[in-house]
């Protein structure tokens, strides 16, 4: 017979072994740059500030970018447009590195890297530079591209250099031809000394921003539905031991599944 | 890796909501109260929601929504209460859009599912697991109780406070929810 006391025990052990498992695999420093960036967004809501725009969108960036700053802000009849200040080195060099990517321009992306360079990527045990370059290949199968993106100094980072925050807005797997996205909020943090990228790290923000209930669960299921035979060739991408053949065949894989998704909505065929 | 107790940390919240801040300090204070209790608000939500991502992004939540009010919080010493609120009312409402599909998407790709592994891992204790498990199958309020009573013991007033309900509300949540335990564990024996 389990008493109370037995289940309150029990209980309390419970929850402090879960707890403290979840503790002790939180990035405290990571997470506080994340918080930091937020609120330096929030502050940069509050005055003026340019959009840096990629190619062909700056136009509508700056008018987002405008109607955003000054929505609430002090009225007079003609209001002044806003201030737009030239972007610092650093962060010029932090958006060319991140158009670098969301271009697979490899070559200029490993131009930008620093030799001992710091990466991590959102793969359990698949950073490095490496890590860095499959990420690029499979977010451009994966049909992953950028709409603007922003970025701030932060200031100086922690083994010296410019630490840059740059929040990206960006289409994926279709989602534009499909009437979906653009989803914002994902923050790719880069630090920047002598124009070379020698820190970079990301924080998704797919959790939350709508992407995973508006794009991605629905292409999870018809995936599930109509592949479920290639799941391990479309994962193994996440391993770093995969050989390029393997590579090359699951990239070419997402690709066409993709388009095949794509195409299954317009048919009226999948959600 | 840090392995400090929740515990530990409960009292550095008091002292740095005690010092206060003056204008213009905002960031600075709201990155110290960061620095202090993120792992603790961690644990606390990642008993709340289903995952340590969500867990983080709880957390993220609650002290972006008290830099924003910080300035204007008339006692910085109930900033302990008002992230501990926040941090309960965002997993409540992570929970209701919580996901139906079991691949995780980061930068809209699924991510390696060593990761979930991992973090079950370290819950070794088979009791301990049992009656994780069950905790999750018990109803939303039940659990706000339980893990507000006996993970952050807070006394029955307090969590009337967070939770906005009274405390007789409280009372028979926690005994409910402790019945509902003591069965799923005689069940699984």
């Amino acid at each position: 017979m389990t008493t109370t006391a037995d289940i309150e025990r029990l209980l309390r052990e419970a929850l402090t072994d879960h707890a403290e498992a979840a503790m002790n695999q939180t990035d405290t420093q990571h997470e506080l740059d994340v918080f930091e960036a937020a609120a330096e967004r929030d502050r940069h809501r509050e005055r003026p500030r340019s959009v840096l725009a990629l190619a062909g969108l700056a136009a509508a960036a700056a008018v987002i970018a405008g109607a955003v700053l000054w929505d609430g802000g002090p009225t007079t009849q003609e209001p002044a447009p806003p201030v737009s200040p030239e972007p610092t080195r650093a962060e010029s060099v932090a958006s060319d590195f991140l158009a670098a990517y969301d271009a697979d321009d490899r070559s200029t992306l490993r131009s930008f890297l620093a030799e001992d360079a710091d990466i991590v990527t959102t793969w359990a045990g698949y950073g490095g530079v490496e890590g860095l370059m499959r990420s690029s290949r499979w977010d451009a199968a994966f049909g992953r591209r950028m709409v603007s993106v922003d970025c701030v100094e932060l200031g100086p980072g922690a083994d010296g250099g410019t630490k840059i925050s740059c929040t990206e807005t960006s289409h994926a797997a279709g989602s534009e031809e499909l009437g979906r996205g653009p989803w914002t909020g994902d923050v790719t943090f880069v630090t920047v000394e002598a124009d070379l990228v020698t820190e970079y790290s990301i924080n998704s923000a797919s959790n939350r921003n709508g992407y995973q209930e508006e794009m991605y669960a629905p292409l999870d299921a018809w995936l599930t539905a109509n592949h479920a035979d290639q799941r391990d060739l479309l994962l193994a991408l996440l391993d770093p031991a995969a050989d390029p053949d393997t590579v090359r065949s699951a990239l070419e894989l997402w690709e066409r599944y993709i388009e095949e998704y794509g195409a299954a909505v317009q048919a009226g065929e999948a959600a | 890796v840090e392995n400090v107790s929740h515990l530990d940390e409960v009292d550095a919240l008091r002292d740095l909501g005690a010092r206060g801040v003056s204008d213009g300090h905002v960031q600075v204070s709201v990155s110290d109260l960061f620095r202090a209790h993120h792992r603790r608000l961690v644990g606390l939500a990642s008993l709340l929601v289903d995952d340590r991502g969500s867990a983080e992004e709880v957390v993220q939540d609650a002290f972006l929504s008290l830099h924003r009010k910080y300035g204007s919080l008339r006692d910085p010493s109930l900033a302990l209460t008002y992230l501990n609120r926040s941090v309960v009312n965002g997993a409540r409402d992570r929970l209701r859009r919580k996901q139906r599909f079991v691949g995780v998407a980061l930068r809209g790709r699924p991510v390696s599912e060593e990761l979930g592994s991992a973090e079950q891992a370290a819950v070794s204790h088979e009791q301990s697991e049992q009656l994780w498990l069950a905790i999750g199958g018990l109803s939303r309020r039940q659990r706000e109780v339980l893990v507000l009573r006996y993970y952050l013991d807070q006394t029955e007033a307090e969590i009337a406070e967070v939770l906005g309900v009274s405390k007789g509300s409280v009372k028979v949540h926690a005994s409910r929810g402790l019945t509902a335990l003591a069965h799923r564990l005689e069940a699984d024996r």
